[in-house]
Parts: C-alpha cells; structure tokens; sequence
C-alpha cells in the first residue's frame, strides 16, 4: 500500500463506487516478469516508486520519482482521441539539507500516445519529457523539472522483493482490498542531479515499489504512515500502516528480508509510535517526522535526513504529504537509509 | 488686438449670430461625434480582442490556427513533441446556441494540464478540495464558467446549463468559476474530449498553444514546426489577433469614418457661411476699425479665431457626445455595429486617447479653415467705401465654367485611381472632387439654368428670377448648402436603393429552394448529421435536398480568410448567384470552383485558373470555372460542388439544407414532419424560402437604420441652414423691402416673392445636387462599394425617394425663406428706407 | 387732385404731432413743405402715401378717398398712382438702372416692349438714358437720384412724393435733381409733394409751406 491515493484525492473519490467495474487483484495473484514490471491499464491504479539517498561533492541528498497511473473507465464510450482514459501523474523531489526544504517538481497528463503513456510489457512510463524506463535489467530515471534535474540510472543488486503474498498483498479486512505488489531494494544509483545550472554527480542506494490495484482505501482510512529501508548488510524492510480518523491503526503490514528470507508480518504484529512532531511553518500541518515503530516486538527508529520535507503540490494537483530521506536504527544495532511516508495529516488545515 | 478687444467684438458676434453659431457647433460636434464613436467602439472592440486573445493565451508564444472546421488532432502529437517546444495545449472551440435563446456561447475544449501550464486561470479555483460527488476536472459533464458565462446563463456554481448541440441538448454542470479568466469574455471551458464527442467533433481541432523552450534559434524552430503541421494551419502569435481583426475591419471603419468626415464636412461649410455673414454684416464695423488703426492681419485673426472658437466647442461637445454614445451603443448592442464583424457583448471601454485627439483637431482645423476661406476677401476692403456702403453680402464664388469643370473632369480622373490596401482612397478624392465642382458650378449653372426660364411680365417672378439669377453671395453660399446636402443624400439614398435592390434580387435567386433548414442561425456548435440529412430527405413530399456546408480558411501565402461553400452546384443555383458563366462544366474535367468577386479583388484569382486551397488537411487544386456573386462574406468565397468537398475531406456534415418539394406536395405537411427532425437538433431552425428573404432584407434595414438616420439629419442641418441663411439674407435686404412696399407690393406679395426666390434657390440646389449626387452614387457603387466590399451591383435609382427629397427641399426653402422673410417685412416699410444706421 | 382735409396724427404716446392740416396740389403743381427735424413732416408724407395711418381726417386723390382704403387696396393704389423719391436712392442692385425705372411698370402689368420705351423715356427726361444698361452701383449719387426720380414718373403717377431728395446730394447735384423732379412732375401732370428741410431744395417749388407747432401753414 503506498502514496499514490494522496495525490489523487481528488480523483478518486469519483471513481470509488465504480470500483467493481475494474480488474480486481485476487489472492493467488501470479506474477510474470519482465510481463509485471511493464503497466496493468486494466486496474484503477498503478504506481512506480523510486526513492533513494545519494552522496554526492555537495554532501548526502534524497530523491524522490514518481509515476502515477489512473484508470477512468468512464471516458471509455468516447472514442476521442483524448478521451481521458488513463491518466498520468508524476512527482520528483530533491532533498539537501543544505537547501533546507525539498526542491520538487509534477507533470499531470491525460494518457496520450507518445506524449503520455505508461506501456505494458516491461516498465516504460513517461509524460512528455519524464520518464522511467526499464533497459537492460536497469531503471534509467530522467526528469527535467523545475530547478533541478535528476538524471539516474538505477541498478538492481538484488532479486524482486514479492510484498505479502508472493506478490498479492493485503490493504484491508476484505480480500478484495489488495494490490500487486513487489520492490526492488538496494538498488545502486549512478547519474547526476543538476541544481539550477550546475550539474553534481551522484551516487547511492535506492528503494522501487511497483504496486497495482482496484480498490485501494478501505472506507474507513484516512491515511497511512509507510516506511522502506535499505539496511546495511543487504537486509530491506518495509512496513506501512493504514489510520482511521482517530488515529487508529485500520490495517498493517510489514515485509523482512534478512539474508534472502522474507518474513511477513501481520496487521497485529506491527505497531506505529510517534516519538517527536515537526510543525510546518507554511502550512501549519504538524508532521510526526520521527516515528518509532514495532515489528514483532523489535523496535525501530527512523529520523529524517532534514524536517522540512513537506510535499506541497495543493496549487495543482490538490495534495500535501510529507516523503522524507530517513536514517534507521533497529535491534542488534541494526542500521540503515530509506523514506518515511505521512499522508492525511492536514485534516487540520480545514481551519 | 488686445484681450478686451477682442472679447468686445466676440460679445457682438456671438450675441447677434446665437442660433447660426449654435447649429454650426452643432454640425461640427456631429461629425466628431460620429467619427469619435466609430473609433471609440472599435477601439473598444479591438482591445477586448487582444486582451481576450493574450489572456487565455496565457504564456504561450504562438499559436496555430486551423481553419473554421478545424484540423486533424492528429496533428497535435508531432507539434508537441518537437524539441523546441516547451508546452503544447490543444484547444477547440466552438460558438453553441443557448437553446431557447438567440444568443450563444463560446465553448473552449482543452486539456486542462496542458492548458494549465500556459494559464493557471484555467484551474478553478477550489474546484479540487470538495466533497466526494464533486465533478472532477475530466468529468466529460463538468463545465467551468466565467463570470460573464454565468450571468449569460444566470447560474451558479452547481447548477446545471443546458448548450445546444448537433446530437441534442448537452446537459453540464457548473463545477466551478473561472474569476482568473473574466477577461476572456462569455467561456464556458470543457475538456477537449467532452467537447469532440458532445458536439460531434471526434478527431478535430481549432488551435494549439504553443510554449517555446527558450533560448532555441526561433526562426529555423517555427520553420521546422511549421513543416509537421497540415496545409490549412498556420503559426500565429496571439497578440496577432486584434491586428488581424484590424486588418479585416479595416474597410468598414474607413466607409463609417468617411461618413463622418461629411458630417464634418457639412459643419465646417455652416461655419464658413456664418462667419462669412457676420463678416459682411459688420463690414462697416470692421473699416471702421481699420479707420482707427486696427489692421488687416487682426482683423483676419479675430475672424480666425473666431471660427477656431466654434470647431473648438465643436470638438470638444462631439469628442463628449461620442463617447457617451458608444459608451451606450457598446452596453446595448456591444461592439457590432450591425455588420457582424464582433461578436457578443464585451465590457472592456477602451478610448483611444490619440485618435480621439485628431478627430477633435480635425474638428477645429475644419471650422479654423473656414475662417480663412472667409478673411480672404477682407484683406482687400476699402476701407473708404465699406465705411459709406451699406451694401451686405458675402464674397461671391467665380462666375465661370472652368472651376467646377476642372474639378469635375479631377473627380472622373480620381474614380480610376486604384485603391491603397482596403481603402478607396480615389473613390473618396473623386467624391470630394466632385462635390466641391457641384459648388463652384452653383453660380454659373444658376445663371445658365435661368437663362433658359423665359422672361416674363409678372412682377414677382421677374423680380424673383433677377434676384437669384444675379446670384448675391448670400443666395450663392446657401445655394452651395443644398446642393452639398442634397448630392450627399442623394448619393446615400441611391446607393443604399441600389444595394437593397440587387440584395433582394439576389436573395431571390440564392434561396431557390422552398424551405430551408439552418442548424444553427448563430454560432457553428450545431451541425446537421448525416442521419439526420437522410431522414430529412426521406420526408414524404420532399423532392431532394441540397446539404450545404461552410468552411473558412486562409490560403496559403495569404493572410486573408476565404469561405468555401460546398452544395450541389447546378445551372439554377448559378443563374442564382448571378455567376458568370452560369454553366456547370463537365464532371470528367478537372475539380471546378466558382470564386466570388471578393475572391478576385483580395486573391487576384482569375476564371480559368488553377487555385490550390488546403482542405482537411491537404492542397487541393480547382479550376475557376467562373465568378459569383456574393453579398454575404466580404472576404471572399468559393463555391464547390458538394459532392467534390465530402470526397476530398469525408465531411458529411451540412450547415444548412435547402428542402425542395415535390410538385404538389402539401406544404404544411412536409414542414410538419420535416420540422420535427428539426426539432431534435437545438438550436436549429426551419423557414420558407420567403422569411429567410424578408429576414435578410430587414437585417440589411436595421443596418442601414444608421445610414437613413445620418441622412435625415444632413437634410435636417441643410435646411436649417437654409432657414438661417434666408433669414440672414431677408435682414440683409429689409431696405430693399421697404422700396418695393413704397412701390406698391403689399406684404404678402413680398413674402410670396421671396418664397419665389427659395423656391428658385432650392429647385436650382436640388437640381445641382441631384447631378452631383447622381455622379458621387456612381462612384459609391462602383469605385468606394466595390473597392471595399468587393461585390459589385447595379444602380438602381429610387425615384420614389429623390423626387420626394426635391420637393420637399424645395418646399421647406420656399417656406423656409418666407418664414424667414416675415421678421423683415414686419418692420415697418417706413423705417426700412429711413434706416441709415 | 390731392386733398387733404382735417388730418390729425399724435405720437405713440399720445402727444399730438399735428392736427387739423389741410392741403391742396393741383395737378402739374409741386409744393415743398418745410420743417425741423422731428415736426411729421416725413409722417405726414407717408400718411399722404398711405403707408401709416392718420388718426382723424381724410385724404382724397383723384377722387379715390384713401383713407378709406384697405392695406392690400392700399398696396394696389400705390402702386398704380403713387412715385416716390427718397433720400437714399434706394435703387435694387440686382437690377440694370432701366429696369429699376421699368418697376413701377412691371408692377403694373406693362408688357416688356412697351416698358422698356417707357422707361428709355423716363431715363431721357432725366439725362441718364445713356446708362439704362448699368448696375446702380457703379453709378454717382446725384446719378442714382436721377434714375430714382425717371423711376417715380415711370408708370405716370397721380402723386409724386419725395422726402429729401437732396438729403445725400451735394449742391450741383441737387439742383439737377431738383430740376429732374420739377420736370417730371409737370410733364407728367401729377401732383408733387416734397419734404425737406432745404431751402434751396425747397426753391424749386411752386408754393412752400411750413409744418410747426402741430400746424401746416405758409412758409
């Protein structure tokens, strides 16, 4: 389960009473590859998620790219050529703590051939002059946006990480609330970031989630608090949580790969703890930036790369969160980098 | 001349000279007014043009523009993916009635995210933090209104607007307002695919906004883009459009700002006959202040000064008066001012300081020139004899032929001249020509016109004919008046018959069908479908129908737009349109064309000749087989065989229809069912071959309403000039009065000689100006009307009219100069030859 | 053929101007009537001419009672029976100086042949038919006295009524005015009446009568 419904409040709503009319992801999911890293138009959302810390002449940076998919069956009865269909969506965020804030960047578009299109048979997804790609077994990430540049190759170190299920993993009390679901960690990065007119080199290791789905948000959830960490030694974790409006945990997960063993952990098994806030001076949301969490009983500690790593993008896609460059403690001084994600949590701004 | 002196002698003037002054005001401040409102509207116009054009632009640095149908979509693609372009926004756009109403609405279709990036102001505001059923941006039912489309439709946020469309009503939403675009005018914003599919335009569109990346070389970038686009499009910068439209309303401003320039005209000569009074009248005045020491130079600048007074009041209640007026035109007509140049109703008020200055100078040089024309004579006073002389009159004009011959054989020279871009600068130095020859000749053609009267032995009429044909300067300068104010009204009135005349004729011929179905009268939202033809025609008692479908483009290598109509051509419909030859050539020759006259004029074209036009996309080739008449596009046309144009572009879709029945079918019958195809398609409508003619005739009356209203106030101000003058005259002649009541003429047999006199003056003016109205018609119709409306038409004379103008400008100056008279002879005869004031 | 018996005028504001004036002229006979400026010597010409009214009293030419008269009959009898000479010529420009002198005949319905002789003649007697074809205006002021004098006889008047004749003349024109008018009248046979305040003009006359204190009497 991650981000993407934040950013897309605004649209799914509408298409939530529709949701039988898209594939669903059913327990037994089979995935196929190189067939699942390319798209699944036929269900109402997919995601491509990179983040990732780099070292660079500058110091340590976080990125962030993002390609959103959206299905709309309901332009499906008109045959224009613009018929908004598939929708696409794309964020990019620099963190430098020498900066202080995130730089970041969105492109929004209808899919259109050549110019908007997430592609189907291995991972192609683009929108105009963004793009994420798949070749040669790597991800090469290009993104023009504004103020920065983030051009990347991103390599795999390690096999697929299959979430939950073999793939199918859970959202909520329904089997039908699940998604599609793998990662690739500890991928080593290679590119450069150019900040205004100067270009850095980079390097580092980073986080891909690729998620499918048809119904993402049980009725009840109004955010959700993510985790994914590369930890050294080559183990990764991922752990995520679903709140309901008091701040109740509606539904948990969390995946362990420590030396090619995956253990997955139940909803009761993971539990999520605040430990200090950050109050955003723009927006006045109070943000828990450094969050405590449980697995099995083991805590975890994660502390952002810088506070202020607020996502602000209401002015044109309507949607604020915080994605944040993190660095982990766990038990058996267990270490590692990653992001954190904290979506609804700016129920306060209605003031 | 000092201050005190000169306030003095302007207390006297003015004071003596009251309503002659105030009407000479009045004409002045009329052609300001006039010309002032002219520009001011336009102005108006263009300026809410531009600022519409480059706010919904936005950032964007160019644009391409497709023809009135519309371009391929496929296009879009390889134009937004050329390098040198940042952001690309597709945009259609069509005019969609409001059903129920006359009015319509312009529907812009974008993709938001696109259009977005070019102009935030296309993202409502507050549209995306609502509840759960809120529209959403691609909802294909959501609409985004500007604030002027919600007054138009009286809605709010929330409420539903129904459109007219080719498929049927199109129900949307109001999901939110668009305040950042108010400038934008009546918008009612959709996405580009609601749009193609609602009102049946899958696969088209109007325009793309272009961003260029900076710092790209932008010639070879525009070059290089230009050459992904089809034939048909072209790249534009959207602070071209007001310029565009300057260019194509370019004539019509200069035919009303020439009308204005008459009005002018007009005021400037009541000017000259006012101070030229007044200069008579105080000319023993005036030697006596020479006699004390004033010169001659001062005396000319008093009288200079004086006339500048008069433009200046002139100017400055004209430039007031019209800029009320268009203020008030533009609230309740908008800015058309009946020609259909600018749609809809705009709220943008937008003087054009420095024009505005120049008619008011224009305004005072006119008056200030008068004057001079006046204080010449007065260089040359005798002093001596003026101070002994009681003998009033105005200078008069030279008595012979060669004036106003020179002028006239400079007038038929000036016809001939070709014209400079849209404006018939010939047409109108002939005009002027000509009606300055009309006013030289007043004096001889008086005296030759008299000369064939025979003499007579009764009393009065003797009198009366060596009165006029002695010709005073006084009788010579309002003589002058009618013959100005009659040739102009003439000219106007035969002109205006001529054209009205050769409409109705060609309408006759045009609407050769019984009934005629238009899809939608305003706007091209509504189409009829090819479905929707089939049933028409499949109507029982229905013979055949002929589609007609309207395209506009602009050529390639020309910035000029051209209609194509396409329809089934035959040798009726071309007989019709008055083409020329009114024969259809063989179908196994190549593509054939009929171009209308305009299309000659404004792209040189030539029967015989090949011309290429691109169509959907690609260049076709026609064959000129002839030229047509078209009193409806300006702008050129070509007419094309329907069956040619759905070949060429697969476009099936018709405009209009023109319905003929089968003989004897039962015509309330075929309406009934016919109207009930009709009837699913909003905004359409189904008239007889004879409504749509009276409804052409009585749109062209309404926009001349304007032309007669101008022409009765020149008859209006001529003959109240006339009045003037008479009564000037009258005053001038009491002592002449008193003799002839010495010598046995009873009052009444003075008046009637003086209505004699007027009669005379007035039969001789209208006379003149018949002749000179007759010549200025025939340079309006075949010179200025052709030159700048590009449709030629035969003159046609409303004899009706003129003979009712003569006769009543000869009554009004008989009685006019009667009414005048009776002032004067009411003093007593007996202090009349004692008067040696 | 002029009576004029108990004629009585008083100003507009009710002060008597003259009264009870009687007069005689016999055909051919020309009487000048004296008087100061302001005495109605003028009001009593143009009473005599019929163009003001008297307020008492009657005025009888060649039997016609004029007095009795209407506006429009008053018109008409002038214009057949009446001539007259002013002070300022009063000469139509727009007329050649013949046919200011074939007015009168004009007015009275006398063919164009006819009134052309006529007024040849008139001009003849005058000394100014050398110039029957120029404009008034270029004419001198003792020249255009001459033509308005050919034009008081012209049409062969009962009366020939003149108000200062010499009024704008200087003395040589004068007198050849005065001669004019004196010959005109007897040849013509009418009665002549002449006001002024010149004693010279007034020489020409055959009798001189004064007009003071309200009372037309002998000189």
């Amino acid at each position: 389960m991650r981000r993407a419904a934040a950013f897309l409040a605004l649209i799914v709503s509408a298409f939530l009473t529709h949701a039988a009319d898209y594939a669903p992801v059913v327990p037994g999911l089979k995935l196929a590859f190189p067939k699942d890293f390319g798209a699944h138009p036929d269900h109402r959302i997919e995601w491509w998620y990179a983040t990732g810390h780099l070292e660079t002449p500058k110091g340590p940076m976080g990125f962030q790219v993002t390609f959103f998919r959206l299905r709309n069956k309901a332009a499906d009865a008109n045959p224009s050529r613009f018929s908004p269909t598939q929708l696409l969506f794309a964020h990019a965020a620099l963190a430098d703590p020498a900066h202080g804030k995130l730089r970041h960047d969105q492109r929004i578009a209808r899919g259109f051939p050549a110019l908007a299109e997430t592609r189907t048979g291995d991972t192609d997804v683009f929108i105009d002059d963004w793009s994420f790609k798949r070749v040669d077994g790597k991800y090469v990430a290009r993104i023009p946006g504004d103020g920065f540049a983030l051009d990347l190759v991103l390599a795999p170190t390690q096999p697929l990480l299959l979430q939950g299920d073999a793939g199918y993993s859970r959202k909520g009390p329904l089997p039908s609330q699940a998604s599609g679901y793998y990662s690739e960690p500890h991928l080593a990065v290679t590119g450069t970031v150019k900040i205004g007119a100067q270009s850095i080199e980079a390097r580092g290791s980073a986080w891909l989630d690729h998620e499918w789905s048809s119904q993402i948000l049980a009725e009840n959830a109004v955010g959700w608090d993510w985790v994914g960490l590369n930890l050294e030694g080559g183990a990764a974790l991922m752990a995520f949580r679903l709140r309901d409006k008091e701040g109740s945990t509606v539904w948990a997960s969390a995946t362990l790969r420590r030396d090619g063993k995956v253990r997955v952990y139940a909803k009761d098994e993971v539990r999520f703890t605040p430990r200090r806030t950050w109050r955003s001076p723009r927006t006045g949301v109070t943000w828990p930036v450094e969050m405590g969490f449980e697995i099995a009983g083991e805590p975890w500690v994660v502390t952002p790369m810088m506070d202020d790593q607020e996502m602000d993008a209401r002015g044109s896609t309507g949607t604020l969160y915080w994605e944040g460059a993190v660095t982990a403690t766990g038990p058996g001084g267990a270490k590692g980098r990653g992001y954190l994600e904290l979506t609804g949590y700016s129920e306060r701004l209605r003031f | 001349m000092n201050a005190a002196l000169v306030a003095t002698l302007l207390r006297g003037s003015l004071s003596s000279n009251r309503w002659r002054s105030l009407l000479a005001v009045f004409c002045i401040a009329l052609g300001v007014a006039l010309a002032g409102a002219v520009n001011t509207l336009h102005a108006s116009a263009l300026d809410e043009i531009d600022r519409a054009a480059r706010l919904l632009a936005g950032t964007a640095d160019y644009q391409v523009k497709g023809p009135r149908n519309g371009f391929d979509d496929a296009s879009y693609a390889p134009v937004a993916l050329h390098p040198a372009v940042a952001v690309a926004s597709p945009v259609i756009e069509l005019d969609a009635p409001l059903p129920g109403k006359t009015e319509t609405v312009r529907v812009m279709g974008i993709d938001p995210f696109r259009a977005a990036r070019l102009q935030p102001g296309f993202l409502a505001e507050g549209s995306s933090s609502r509840g759960d059923d809120t529209p959403t941006l691609l909802d294909a039912n959501a609409a985004w209104l500007t604030p002027a489309a919600l007054a138009r439709f009286g809605a709010k946020v929330g409420d539903e607007v129904v459109l007219g469309g080719p498929k049927g009503e199109v129900r949307l939403e109001v999901a939110g307002a668009l305040p950042a675009l108010d400038g934008g005018g009546p918008l009612v914003v959709m996405d580009i695919a609601a749009v193609q599919f609602f009102f049946d335009r899958i696969g088209v569109i109007h325009r793309i906004d272009l961003r260029l990346v900076p710092d790209v070389p932008r010639e070879a970038a525009l070059r290089d883009i230009a050459a992904r686009l089809p034939p048909g499009t072209a790249l534009t910068r959207p602070d071209e459009a007001a310029m565009r439209t300057a260019g194509l309303t370019q004539a019509y401003r200069v035919n009303l700002t020439a009308l204005a320039l008459m009005a002018l005209f007009t005021g400037g000569f009541l000017v000259f006959s006012t101070l030229a009074l007044q200069a008579a009248r105080r000319r023993q005045e005036f030697a006596l202040l020479r006699a004390l020491g004033l010169t001659a130079g001062g005396v000319r600048a008093f009288l200079a000064l004086e006339g500048g007074l008069l433009g200046l009041a002139g100017a400055v209640a004209g430039t007031v008066l019209g800029l009320a007026a268009s203020r008030a035109m533009l609230e309740r007509f908008g800015y058309d001012l009946g020609a259909g140049f600018f749609s809809g109703t705009g709220n943008t008020f937008a003087p054009d300081a420095s024009s505005l200055a120049i008619i008011g100078v224009l305004g005072v040089a006119t008056a200030a020139a008068a004057a001079l024309a006046v204080t010449r004579p007065l260089a040359s006073l005798d002093v001596a004899q003026a101070l002994k002389d009681r003998h009033v009159d105005l200078p008069s004009p030279p008595g012979d032929w060669s004036w106003p011959l020179g002028l006239a054989a400079g007038a038929a020279v000036a016809a001939f001249l070709p014209p400079a871009g849209e404006i018939s600068v010939g047409g109108y130095l002939s005009i002027g020509l000509a009606l300055a020859a009309a006013v030289m000749a007043v004096s001889p053609a008086s005296r030759f016109l008299l000369d064939q009267v025979p003499a007579s032995d009764a009393p009065l009429r003797t009198l009366a004919r060596a009165q006029v044909k002695s010709l005073p300067g006084h009788l010579s300068a309002m003589v002058s008046g009618i013959v100005v104010s009659v040739a102009l009204t003439a000219a106007m009135a035969i002109m205006v018959h001529s054209f009205r005349v050769s409409l109705d004729g060609w309408l006759s011929g045009v609407l050769e069908a019984d009934l005629f179905a238009r899809a939608a009268p305003q706007g091209d939202a509504v189409v009829f479908s090819k479905e929707a033809q089939a049933r028409m025609a499949a109507v029982p008692g229905v013979d055949r129908i002929d589609p007609i479908r309207f395209e506009r483009l602009t050529p390639e290598g020309s910035t000029g737009l051209l209609t194509v109509i396409a329809r089934p051509v035959d040798a009726q419909l071309l007989r019709g349109f008055q083409a020329d030859p009114p024969a259809v050539p063989p179908r196994n020759g190549p593509l054939t064309a009929w171009i209308s006259e305009a299309a000659v004029d404004l792209f040189g074209w030539k029967p015989g000749q090949d011309i290429t036009v691109p169509l959907a996309g690609s260049r076709v080739t026609f064959r000129v087989a002839g030229i047509f008449r078209d009193y409806s596009r300006t702008w050129g046309a070509i007419l094309v065989e329907l069956a040619d144009y759905r070949a060429l572009t697969n476009d099936t879709l018709a405009n209009d229809i023109a319905i003929h029945l089968a003989p004897g079918a039962d015509i309330v019958a075929v309406e009934a069912g016919l109207g009930r195809i009709v009837a699913q398609v909003p905004g359409a409508e189904l008239h007889d071959a004879s409504f749509i003619h009276d409804r052409a005739l009585a749109v062209f009356d309404r926009t001349f309403a304007a032309t007669y209203a101008l022409e009765a106030a020149a008859i209006l101000i001529a003959l109240a000039g006339v009045t003037s003058s008479f009564a000037a005259l009258a005053w001038s002649r009491r002592r002449e009065f008193g003799v002839l009541r010495h010598l046995g003429l009873s009052r009444g047999e003075v008046l009637r000689l003086l209505s004699l006199e007027g009669g005379a003056a007035g039969i001789i003016g209208a006379f003149l100006g018949l002749l000179a109205g007759g010549a200025v018609s025939v340079v309006l119709v075949h010179v200025v009307n052709r030159q700048s409306f590009h449709w030629g038409m035969a003159i046609h004379m409303p004899w009706l009219g003129l003979a009712a103008l003569v006769g009543s400008v000869v009554l009004l100056c008989a009685l006019g100069a009667s009414a005048a008279g009776r002032a004067a002879v009411a003093r007593e005869a007996v202090h009349a030859v004692k008067d040696d004031a | 053929m002029l009576q004029v018996r108990g004629l009585a005028k008083s100003w507009p504001g009710g002060a008597p101007l003259f009264e009870a004036v009687d007069l005689d002229l016999a055909p051919g006979e020309l009487v000048a009537i004296l008087g100061e400026s302001g005495s109605g010597k003028s009001t009593l010409l143009n009473i005599i001419a019929g163009l003001d009214r008297a307020d008492a009293g009657s005025i009888t030419v060649s039997g016609t009672v004029v007095t009795s008269l209407s506006e429009d009959e008053l018109a008409l009898w002038r214009r057949r029976h009446v001539g007259f000479v002013f002070q300022s010529f009063h000469l139509l420009p727009y007329l050649t100086v013949e046919e200011n002198v074939g007015l009168p005949l004009l007015l009275n319905g006398v063919a164009g042949a006819e009134r052309r002789a006529r007024s040849i003649a008139a001009l003849e007697a005058v000394g100014m038919a050398v110039h029957a074809d120029r404009k008034p205006g270029s004419l001198s002021g003792g020249e255009m006295q001459r033509v308005a004098v050919a034009r008081a006889v012209a049409h062969r008047p009962a009366l020939v009524l003149a108000d200062e004749p010499t009024g704008n003349l200087d003395e040589a024109n004068a007198a050849t005015a005065m001669q004019s008018l004196r010959a005109a009248v007897k040849r013509e046979g009418a009665a002549g009446l002449l006001v002024t305040h010149s004693a010279v003009a007034a020489a020409s006359a055959d009798r001189v009568l004064r007009l003071a204190g309200r009372h037309l009497g002998p000189a």
